[in-house]
């Protein structure tokens, strides 16, 4: 993958900037559905949240949504629709793309141990039934039924059938080769430097490899994770996205004994037995950003804050006591974006026609569906689904940009 | 995790650096700790038998008596040792429990576990003192048992007083070969051959020109000289100019394949390509590491003080460049100096003495380490060779990999799993990078630097 | 092969090896008293194939068991009286 194979003219149907997952995904439809496709990568593939998050593929509302208020747990609660069709995707990927991504999905529990998070977990559920998505609550009893790995400690759970986990590192890499299959050419260490709107399209300058090209599009996608709202900047845009430094940990392989995602309703905990049978154990325990020259350091790995294993860790034993037994081999930190919101943003911006955004919350499990719906949506399909994540909602912010 | 326990200084690793920078330390009055994975003190090149052996004649040999006496004086010194502990992690104390009086430097955490569970020590400065190990070097056959490192094998002699298998073969090009294999032979084991890659005037050559420029040096290499001829006439078939190809054998070695086509039958088998700084502490702490050399790998960046660019943060000993025992200890000294002058101690010797006698023993170890350059002289790697032992990642996978857009240890690491395992790229580092520059991926920096530096049991963490 | 039979070595003891007795002395490694025991395979590797202790000095883990039903890296461990070592853990 060197050098894009772009018409004479230096147009294409469609621009992706970003190798992430969002932006491979999105590229091979794009290109399967015929458009011509430039995707520019400042970097390598899949180096940002995408191929750095520990891989969750989780349906039912998350804690983090629960514990800020009504009004988001019912907001959250609408992206549940999307969860729907994430499940279907997730289940089709394998064979649309001809490869094992080690896609499991045998079903996750998020547990209480308490009878107040109990509680939680049935406002939970109720929502969750309301919106179409189906969670079952069972008491401690059945969940060790379920999970015969899971201590006493746990007082109830509800369980989500679906749910699970798949490989981070293999999904983007299998969208980019399937993407470059369908036709769509992918620049590596190509950075965006300018963007120009003009009548029906965009003029983009990148620099690769010391020169700087430039290719006229009709519509672009901006999905680069943390990098977004600098280059939604070079459109004269605001993208309310922040980078947030989280840390995960990894045990040495075992012999698999945990098919399910385990996640906690009162705690931050979310864990899993990868393919190759590490133990990822995380749930959004923050690292921290590098700072330099006043701003973030998006291009540093984030500092870990030692003082968050222990607790993290415990949680996962207490739930889990023979991971206690286990060698941590490697806690990790990355970067992901998380809207003003929480929740993803995903559609077109209404004041700029002709450029969309994806990304912020999520986008791993949300990801292969984001992106399929926006590249349907670049294509001239509108996609209702979107409604919820779309831009729109933060459009007051751009009513100031002249 | 526990309290912290204070001091002036953490020192890890107890080595000869280790063990020097502590006596200066604690002879000025500092409060210090060595902090060691070893349950006793001595670090690789002194590994000493388990308490309750009395082994006579233990490591005789000239290059060994100063450093035990840095050992006897050690024991009195009144430093505290902390052996059997891994240090996982050195960061910055956050800023409200950094002391005023700590010499400009900021205080550090420590995360360490070992026997009793995790622990945290903080110190105003640290020294890292971590040694090196040997450079890993795959070949066909490398991950068959009775495989070894020669630092591996040599281990076994010294500490644990065992030849654990045999004939015993040594291949590659480093000189402690030689060493070694006197050793075995005191031990009374049967050695199938001592065998260079690099011919015998690559090799004598070097020792002779090196003689004549090395004064200080001449002592050691009149040894080597004197190991290799007592060798020879214990009718061991020492060889040069032939390269090991590779390992035969089923569930074990059984006999190893020469670039001469030779095939030797062996039981247990030492390579020696040279040896690496282990430095991902440093690393890990955010300093400025740099290539260490010839056989690869990556030292720490210091000054003439031995201060990396973190302040407050020091190291020495192999951590700063391979050069041997006697380079470490002065190494050890001249830090333990800088920061007894950093804490407003004075310290006890003569730095003056020990920066020019470090200046003579780094020339000889600069020549031992072209003598024992390995790079002409690497196996060649067939495709379904492992080049990362702990995941099984071949040679083939990693190529395919850069071949398909990877660039970067990093991104081929994302991509094959080669350095995800348990020494977490220990290994498998410099034979990537080669493979990457092989390709033209020159410079890489490498893996990240990360958490923690050694596997640690996850009760430990959290008891 | 233990080097010099008239060497001092730690008291006599033993430990159970995969099920069997090992007589050892306290204070080896783990690593060692095992390869004196003959035991070739210490862990299984991912694709299968045989492992046992490389660099003897706790870096590649290659030679982690389970002992007394923690998996420890071999080499870093003393023997002490009645350990239960089991191989390929």
């Amino acid at each position: 993958m060197g050098e894009p194979d772009i018409a004479p003219e230096g147009k294409v149907d469609a621009l992706v900037i970003g190798g992430g997952l969002i932006g491979c995904a999105a590229a091979w439809h794009l290109g399967r559905a015929g458009a011509s496709v430039l995707l520019l990568e400042a970097g390598d593939l899949n180096r940002g949240a995408s191929g750095q998050n520990a891989g969750s593929l989780h349906f039912q509302i998350e804690r983090r949504f629960l514990e800020n208020g009504e009004a988001l747990a019912e907001q959250a609660a609408r992206v549940v629709a999307l969860n729907n069709l994430a499940i279907e995707d997730w289940r089709g990927l394998e064979d649309a793309l001809d490869r094992d991504l080690h896609i499991h999905m045998s079903g996750g529990l998020m547990v209480a141990e308490t009878a107040e998070q109990a509680r939680l977990l049935e406002a939970k559920a109720a929502r969750e039934q309301s919106y179409g998505l189906s969670t079952r609550l069972v008491d401690g009893d059945e969940a060790r039924s379920i999970a015969p790995y899971l201590s006493d400690a746990v007082l109830a759970a509800s369980h989500a059938p679906d749910e699970g986990h798949a490989d981070p590192r293999s999904l983007t890499p299998a969208f980019a080769e399937a993407a470059a299959a369908a036709g769509a050419a992918i620049a590596l260490r190509a950075s965006v430097t300018a963007i120009e709107p003009r009548a029906g399209g965009f003029d983009i300058d990148y620099e690769q490899g010391g020169r700087g090209h430039r290719v006229r599009t009709d519509r672009m996608l901006v999905a680069a994770g943390v990098w977004t709202p600098e280059i939604c900047r070079l459109a004269n845009l605001h993208m309310p996205l922040f980078p947030v430094a989280l840390q995960m940990n990894v045990s040495e392989r075992a012999a698999p004994f945990m098919p399910h995602l385990i996640q906690h309703v009162g705690a931050r905990l979310s864990m899993k037995q990868a393919h190759a049978g590490n133990v990822l154990v995380g749930g959004g325990w923050p690292s921290r950003l590098r700072r330099r020259d006043g701003s973030f350091d998006l291009a540093a790995r984030p500092d870990l804050r030692p003082e968050n294993l222990a607790p993290n860790l415990a949680v996962a034993a207490r739930l889990v006591p023979e991971l206690a037994e286990l060698n941590l081999i490697r806690t990790w930190t990355g970067k992901t974006a998380v809207s003003a919101d929480q929740l993803p943003i995903a559609g077109e911006v209404p004041s700029m026609p002709g450029f969309w955004v994806a990304g912020g919350g999520s986008a791993f499990t949300l990801g292969p569906t984001l992106a399929r719906l926006v590249a349907e949506e670049m294509g001239g399909e509108r996609q209702d689904a979107l409604q919820v994540v779309s831009p729109a909602r933060f459009e007051h912010l751009n009513s100031f940009m002249g | 995790m526990a309290e912290a326990h204070e001091m002036d200084v953490a020192i890890v690793g107890g080595g000869p650096a280790g063990l020097n920078a502590a006596l200066v330390l604690a002879g000025a009055g500092a409060s210090v700790s060595v902090i060691d994975e070893q349950a006793r003190p001595g670090g690789q090149i002194l590994r000493q038998p388990p308490t309750g052996f009395a082994v006579t004649d233990w490591l005789t040999g000239r290059p060994y008596t100063g450093l035990k006496r840095d050992l006897a004086a050690f024991e009195d010194s009144g430093a505290t040792w902390r052996g059997g502990r891994s240090v996982l992690s050195i960061q910055r104390a956050p800023e409200g429990a950094r002391r005023e009086d700590s010499g400009g430097a900021g205080a550090f955490d420590l995360v360490t576990a070992g026997g009793e569970g995790a622990a945290t020590y903080r110190a105003r400065h640290v020294l890292v003192a971590g040694g090196c190990q040997d450079l890993a070097v795959p070949f066909p056959g490398w991950t068959l048992p009775g495989a070894m490192t020669v630092g591996g094998l040599q281990a076994f002699v010294k500490s644990q007083r065992i030849v654990p298998g045999g004939p015993v073969l040594l291949a590659g090009t480093h000189p402690l070969m030689l060493v070694l294999a006197e050793q075995l032979l005191e031990a009374g084991a049967r050695i199938a051959g001592v065998v260079f890659a690099q011919g015998r005037a690559r090799f004598a050559g070097r020792l002779g020109r090196g003689l004549l420029g090395a004064a200080s040096g001449a002592g050691n290499l009149l040894a080597g000289a004197e190991a290799m001829a007592r060798l020879v006439r214990s009718g061991v078939d020492v060889r040069f100019g032939d390269p090991l190809t590779g390992l035969l054998g089923r569930d074990r070695v059984e006999a190893a394949r020469f670039a001469s086509g030779e095939v030797v039958p062996c039981g247990l088998v030492g390579t020696g390509y040279g040896f690496v700084p282990q430095a991902e502490l440093v690393r890990q702490a955010g300093a400025n590491v740099r290539p260490a050399g010839r056989a690869g790998g990556w030292a720490a960046a210091v000054d003439s003080g031995f201060r990396t660019s973190v302040p407050g943060l020091y190291a020495a000993g192999e951590t700063v460049g391979v050069a041997g025992a006697e380079a470490a200890r002065l190494r050890g000294r001249i830090a333990g100096g800088v920061i007894a002058d950093a804490l407003g101690r004075r310290p006890v010797g003569d730095m003056a003495k020990a920066r020019s006698d470090l200046a003579k023993v780094e020339r000889f170890a600069d020549l031992l380490d072209r003598i024992a350059d390995p790079r002409p002289y690497f196996p060649a790697l067939p495709a379904e060779t492992f080049a990362c032992r702990c995941e099984d990642v071949s040679a083939g996978e990693i190529e395919n990999a850069i071949a398909a857009g990877a660039g970067t240890a990093d991104a081929v690491k994302l991509r094959t799993r080669c350095g995800m395992g348990v020494c977490q790229g220990r290994n498998c580092e410099p034979t990537l990078l080669r493979l990457l520059a092989a390709e033209g991926c020159k410079d890489d920096p490498g893996f990240g630097a990360r958490f923690p530096a050694r596997p640690v049991r996850i009760g430990d963490l959290i008891d | 092969m233990r080097i010099g039979q008239e060497e001092e070595r730690g008291p006599r003891i033993s430990l159970v090896v995969d099920g069997r007795d090992v007589a050892c002395h306290a204070g080896e490694s783990i690593a060692a008293v095992l390869l004196e025991a003959g035991v070739t395979h210490f862990r299984t590797s991912r694709t299968g194939t045989p492992r046992a202790p490389w660099c003897n000095m706790g870096t590649c883990g290659e030679c982690y068991v389970r002992i007394d039903g923690r998996r420890r890296r071999a080499c870093l461990v003393a023997a002490q009286r009645g350990m239960e070592v089991v191989t390929d853990g």
